[in-house]
């Protein structure tokens, strides 16, 4: 049964153009990365553009997969997570280096906070992190990724893992402290 | 595992230790164990994030945009062969070119042969393998 493969015995027979390989790929990764492009961007439609970008490129490498000291899962979130800055980038036509490491607090986003639901709320809140915190909780949280793992693909150290970690889930606290206070002043 | 290390865990990776270093898993719960005063308040705060960010699910991919991520697949594929037949007509253009050339250089050896001599048969002979072809 393919659903029992490893992803190096499926990407194998994806190079060979094994439709059922691909499918059974499809269903292992398709939901989690789109979750984490989801989380990543805040869009939807647009995370679904990232995540067949990064299948298409799946599909492009498959053949020449060679098993080395990054393993196909952490590859393919790289990708994805690549795809994902590149629109942000795009977004906001400045380098993401140049973001600030702190909270962005302009209004808008925090002004609509009190009128979402507790999801959107969370989003608006991730939303708002600066993108190396938002990709460190997305890939540790959601992504249930060790803090090996997560430093792998973040290509930092577990120290600067932590750090980033550490700030985020500090400055995610404050952001929906304050939106809960402003819920209750209404 | 001291009460600073493990303050600074449950702001770093939440409440749930399962989701903390390997390493450091089994010195937590003993700690918790150990020392519970210390560590119920820093897991509850911990535990309050936790619990917000779980109530942040994604919908599941529909039908439609999986079938079109399987489709992309027999795109690449195709794109792949068609990519890999352009190079074997290009191939096959080329060899069908070096043909015409070593066709047109034998054509002009063998008459240079016939009116220059010897010599320079010898050389049309040794170049093209056509011995047979000059003894009968």
């Amino acid at each position: 049964m393919d659903n029992r493969k490893t992803d190096e015995e499926l990407l194998v027979r994806i190079g060979q153009h094994d439709d059922a390989a691909v499918r059974t790929m499809v269903t292992r990764k398709l939901p989690r990365l789109l979750a984490m492009a989801v989380r990543m961007l805040g869009d939807r439609h647009e995370a679904e553009d990232v995540t067949q970008e990064a299948f298409v490129r799946l599909w492009r490498q498959a053949g020449k997969w060679q098993s080395g000291r990054a393993t196909f899962d952490t590859w393919l979130h790289r990708v994805t997570l690549n795809l994902c800055y590149d629109r942000l980038r795009r977004h906001r036509e400045q380098p993401v280096a140049e973001a600030p490491d702190t909270p962005d607090t302009a209004p808008g986003p925090e002004e609509a906070l009190s009128t979402q639901d507790e999801s959107d709320r969370i989003q608006q809140a991730l939303a708002s992190l600066p993108d190396r915190q938002r990709e460190a909780i997305v890939l540790q949280y959601y992504q249930e990724f060790t803090n090996i793992e997560a430093a792998e693909i973040m290509n930092i150290s577990i120290e600067a893992l932590e750090s980033l970690l550490a700030r985020a889930r500090r400055n995610l606290r404050a952001i929906l402290e304050e939106a809960e206070k402003r819920e209750e002043s209404r | 595992m001291t009460p600073e290390r493990f303050q600074e865990l449950t702001e770093i990776y939440g409440a749930d230790v399962r989701r903390w270093p390997p390493p450091e898993q089994t010195a937590a719960v003993v700690f918790i164990k150990d020392y519970p005063d210390l560590a119920r308040p820093a897991l509850a705060a911990a535990a309050k994030l936790d619990t917000l960010l779980s109530g942040y699910q994604i919908a599941q991919p529909d039908t439609v945009l999986r079938e079109k991520i399987i489709a992309a697949s027999g795109k690449s594929w195709s794109g792949w062969r068609r990519a890999r037949l352009w190079w074997q007509g290009t191939g096959i253009a080329g060899i069908g070119l070096a043909g015409a050339i070593t066709g047109a250089l034998l054509i002009g050896v063998i008459h240079s042969a016939e009116t220059r001599g010897y010599e320079d048969q010898a050389y049309a002979v040794t170049a093209f393998n056509i011995t047979d072809e000059m003894d009968e």
